[in-house]
């Protein structure tokens, strides 16, 4: 093997060696929250097809901004309110 | 109807669903919310953001696969907004006096000039493992929050179809088969029992961010919660309130950020590049109110 072969494969090495130990392993990670579970990842949510994407995506502008006067008027109570938080 | 009602991570959380044969879903919710109060805050000295935030350059942390799939979405948005959202902020928090919960009025943390790098600090690798690159600290804020009412939400919509509503102290998701259409209030932005506007809505999410609510003196110094990303600086902005309507309230927290700092055209830019159809209730100081939906600009009624 040339010099400068023998040279990169050993830095090669070493880097993994060194990876391995530089691993930080945290002991108490907490397991609870289960992603598979709560189908939580985006991974997953990539995997939504098409139309599921599209109706996502239409979903929200089903909305109209409504006067407080107007639910004053009509005595309509909001469900929520939201805030600064 | 079933409804959950807790305080958890300095929040009211609220949550209603039509109703579920899986008769566990209090306890899980409740688990979920309390784990990530514990183990995301950066007020904790000994949880597993605090570990990920210890690590040093040129070291690989393992993390629990939610707070993996977190990060990762926040410094997707990171990338996405050139910086302006930054979940890498906690040093400049902290040198802005912002070091422990609310509440408090003012801060004796002296203030110090730290420069703010732009670079990634870190790298996402498989196994939930994350390498290190940089000397910046996490803080994920208002984005955990977001994510996990998020994850919450989208789990329940599951177990429950029919309707559901997740509020977690006013940011929200809420979701609907069609018969049932949510009626939501804006609240002023010093006046919290009183609505500037409100909307009816079906299936989205909310989210709203002020700069009066956190704020406190630093040296004599107004300073507040929202810094602009790209410069670790407090946002100076005549905005005293925005709220986001969204279909992600991941997308909501950001989009609330992002509306401080540019101005109409350049959000709408903003929403188009992101791809989030978007509408936007601003309050200002002069105490003009209006929304922009759509690239046009709407008076409150």
């Amino acid at each position: 093997m040339k010099d400068q072969k023998k040279a990169k494969w050993i830095l090669g090495t070493s880097g993994v060696i060194l990876s391995s130990l530089l691993l930080t392993q945290f002991n108490n990670v907490p397991s609870d929250i289960n992603i598979a579970d709560l189908n939580l990842t985006n991974e997953q949510s990539k995997k939504m097809s098409d139309r599921e994407k599209e109706l996502v995506q239409l979903d929200w502008t089903n909305f109209e901004i409504v006067g407080v006067n107007q639910l004053q008027q009509n005595k309509i109570r909001t469900d929520r309110t939201t805030k600064r938080s | 109807m079933d409804t959950l009602s807790l305080n958890t991570m300095n929040t009211n959380f609220y949550i209603e669903i039509a109703g579920t044969q899986k008769m566990d879903w209090k306890d899980k919710v409740v688990k979920w919310l309390q784990q990530v109060a514990r183990e995301w805050s950066r007020f904790e000295p000994n949880n597993e953001l605090n570990q990920i935030n210890q690590l040093k350059v040129g070291e690989i942390g393992r993390i629990s696969p939610a707070l993996y799939d977190c990060l990762k979405a926040a410094d997707n948005y990171y990338t996405l907004t050139n910086n302006i959202f930054s979940p890498y902020l906690k040093l400049h928090l902290e040198q802005h006096g912002y070091d422990r919960s609310f509440p408090f009025q003012e801060s004796t943390y002296k203030a110090i000039q730290i420069e703010k790098k732009t670079n990634k600090p870190f790298l996402f690798l498989d196994h939930n493992e994350v390498l290190k690159t940089d000397n910046q600290l996490i803080d994920l804020g208002g984005f955990a929050k977001g994510y996990i009412v998020e994850k919450i939400a989208d789990w329940l919509r599951q177990v429950s179809p029919e309707f559901g509503i997740v509020d977690g102290g006013g940011d929200m998701k809420m979701w609907s088969s069609g018969k049932k259409t949510w009626t939501i209030g804006i609240a002023h932005p010093f006046h919290i029992h009183e609505e500037i506007s409100s909307i009816r809505i079906q299936n989205g999410a909310i989210a709203t961010s002020n700069r009066i609510f956190r704020s406190w003196k630093q040296q004599g110094k107004e300073k507040h919660h929202l810094l602009d990303g790209r410069t670790g600086e407090v946002i100076i902005s005549p905005i005293l309130q925005t709220t986001i309507i969204t279909n992600s309230l991941c997308q909501a927290e950001v989009a609330t950020k992002l509306a401080f700092l540019l101005n109409e055209q350049e959000l709408q830019v903003w929403f188009d590049k992101l791809q989030m159809p978007c509408a936007c209730l601003i309050a200002k100081d002069d105490g003009s109110i209006y929304w922009l939906k759509g690239g046009e600009k709407l008076d409150v009624i």
